[in-house]
């Protein structure tokens, strides 16, 4: 048997916290029990194993070594201690808590969004239409009900407002139910888009916060599945008018900018609404009463004209009316869009103001979405 | 080619940090979005977390509850970001975790639709794998019936069936094998086996030691947020069952002192700027 004098060991720390221990006696008869001691004190006993080296990950600052014991076959044994190795500790982390101040972030953030949106835009796209379609097949009428449910409400307004109230007659020579339609069919687009855009990355989240998937997208996918329904009720629209009598002019492609505008508007609105909605859920509740009141505050089924000087200006800050405005100035007035340039520039400095509200919104908190649930 | 010998680093983890903000009401939540100073404690998940993967790696992620496994697990399949510091992956990374990821309205075909959408692939590409996850996941008649409906087992089935036929190149398994049955596990693990032979990194958070010791090359040892050991299996895991035989042994009041202990220390560590 060898002396404790003989016993060579090999003791190094390698890496960052890696002890390597080896007993150089080697022998197959020999098997091999190691105590790592910190400042003298053993921290771990590895039991007899025919290994003759171990390796123990070291945490805590120290001076260590390692008890090598070597046992031959008849069970006689003999220990050495290793030479001590000081450990200087882990590294340090160091943590700001917060992000460093970019300059320009807003512009930059704006940028990354709509670059992430351009980018997705195939796959994006493609989402929309599924969406669209699955939407439409759990009920056995499917497709169907994307038409007999915006019929069912036109024909309820229709009674209660134009013969009920209005008892027929028609507005600014306009009979009351195309009249109507023109404001009732972009509402039924704007409603869809507002509760869908506000609740778009919540209803998403079990699915897509589990993969890498740009979430920028999500907003504009949902408005975008709104607006596939829109171009539906909007086929029922024109289809209307023609039996009313009114026939496509060059004013109906004005429709076309309104269709641009709603996109963008409610596109942005859902940027900003459905980041609220993770943060807190009450916000969806609360978009979904103040839907109401927008509904009736805007003259979609009333006119006007009985209505005082300011509050006639008040309303026409009110960007839904501004749409369904269009749409009759389109259809029915005959009155371009760049009519109203005032309003139109009113318009679009909210689109911009929304832009950036919206992106660095999306941007802030991109990668929390999923620490929220 | 002497280029396709090379080993490639696929995952590089550098000092990654994840801090939770902890709020005690909605309130002070608020006042965070609007950028104002708030007292929300803060949680470190993950505290300086480096390591570097390559590609043809299989990392057993080890550790008691609550240290950091699945949040390491997500930051490295890139749906979570760090805080602080950064991870790089060199692939496109899919993970595999028991909440599967599923949309229990949709049926299980419709799912595979979305699943696959949602990584980029047209339909014609969703169609051409199709057949492969239903063989594979094996539920027969259930595909065409809404995920709601499903068993446990039946929507690991699927979820990983889908996770894997995507073709991704660094796979994480959060513990989603433990839900099936031995026969479907064992079909996991040789699939897991020939992506690591296709050079495919693969990270497996699983409290079966015996399930890491057969499968893993390498093990990742977590403690309280920080790395303890990072190395082969056979240098990492000896170490980490000795600790646990010493854990189990512990009663309650000496696991909260070896608690504290170990974060006292760490908190020398956390040094804010």
């Amino acid at each position: 048997m060898l002396s404790e004098k003989e016993i060579k060991i090999k003791a190094e720390l390698t890496g960052i916290n890696r002890l390597y221990v080896e007993c150089l006696n080697q022998e197959e008869a020999y098997t091999y029990a190691f105590y790592v001691m910190k400042d003298g004190k053993v921290l771990e006993k590895i039991w007899y194993a025919a290994s003759p080296h171990t390796v123990y990950w070291v945490t805590e600052p120290g001076l260590y070594s390692v008890k090598v014991f070597v046992r031959n076959q008849q069970g006689e044994r003999v220990s050495r201690l290793s030479p001590e190795i000081t450990f200087a500790g882990m590294k340090p982390v160091y943590c700001s808590g917060t992000n460093g101040n970019e300059h320009w972030k807003w512009l930059k953030d704006i940028q990354r969004v709509l670059m992430e949106i351009w980018t997705n835009r195939a796959r994006m796209f493609r989402l929309a239409l599924y969406d669209y379609q699955v939407s439409n097949k759990d009920s056995y009428l499917g497709m169907l009900w994307s038409i007999l449910n915006p019929l069912i409400q036109i024909l309820t307004y229709w009674f209660v407002f134009g013969l009920g109230i209005r008892s027929g007659r028609p507005v600014d020579g306009h009979p009351f139910l195309p009249w109507m339609l023109c404001g009732l069919i972009p509402w039924f687009f704007i409603n869809s888009a507002l509760v869908q855009g506000a609740a778009s990355i919540y209803m998403k989240s079990s699915t897509v916060l589990r993969l890498r998937f740009p979430v920028a997208t999500i907003p504009m996918g949902s408005v975008l599945v709104a607006f596939f329904n829109h171009a539906v009720t909007l086929g029922i629209l024109l289809v209307m008018l023609l039996c009313f009598g009114y026939f496509p002019n060059f004013y109906w492609l004005n429709l076309l900018y309104y269709l641009f505008f709603e996109l963008v508007l409610f596109t942005l609105l859902a940027m900003v609404t459905s980041v609220l909605t993770m943060i807190a859920r009450d916000f969806q509740k609360l978009i979904n009463s103040l839907i109401r009141l927008l509904f009736y505050l805007t003259p979609i089924l009333w006119t006007v004209d009985r209505l005082p000087a300011w509050a006639q200006f008040i309303l026409k800050l009110n960007p839904v009316l501004y749409i369904v405005d269009g749409f009759r100035d389109s259809l029915l007035y005959q009155i371009p869009f760049y009519h109203h340039m005032k309003r139109l520039l009113f318009f679009w400095c909210i689109n911009v103001g929304l832009l950036v509200l919206g992106c660095s919104l999306q941007r802030k908190y991109r990668n929390k979405f999923i620490d929220m649930l | 080619m002497l280029g396709e010998m090379k080993m490639a680093r696929a995952v590089i983890a550098d000092r990654v940090t994840k801090i939770y903000k902890m709020y005690s009401s909605n309130r002070e939540r608020f006042k965070d979005l609007f950028g104002r100073k708030t007292h929300a404690e803060e949680f470190f998940a993950l505290k300086g977390v480096s390591f570097e993967a390559d590609e043809g790696d299989s990392i057993g992620l080890i550790g008691l509850n609550g240290s950091g496994k699945s949040t390491l697990a997500k930051i490295v399949a890139g749906i979570s970001m760090p805080t602080e510091g950064t991870i790089t992956l060199n692939g496109e990374p899919s993970l595999i975790a028991i909440s599967s990821g599923l949309n229990g309205q949709l049926t299980g075909n419709e799912n595979i639709d979305v699943k696959g959408l949602m990584i980029g692939l047209t339909m014609e590409q969703i169609n051409d794998i199709r057949r492969e996850i239903i063989e594979f996941a094996d539920i027969g008649e259930f595909i065409n019936q809404p995920v709601k409906t499903y068993s446990s087992g039946m929507k690991s089935r699927l979820g990983f069936a889908i996770s894997v036929n995507i073709n991704p190149d660094i796979l994480v398994v959060d513990e989603a094998l433990s839900v099936g049955d031995p026969t479907f596990m064992q079909k996991c693990l040789d699939k897991m086996n020939e992506f690591r032979e296709k050079g495919k990194t693969i990270f497996f958070v699983s409290h079966s030691l015996p399930q890491i010791k057969s499968f893993c090359s390498r093990a990742l040892w977590l403690e309280y947020g920080m790395m303890k050991a990072y190395g082969p299996v056979e240098e990492v895991v000896p170490m980490y069952e000795r600790f646990l035989s010493r854990f189990n042994k512990m009663t309650k009041e000496e696991r909260d002192i070896y608690c504290q202990k170990i974060i006292e220390n760490q908190s020398h560590l956390l040094i804010r700027r």
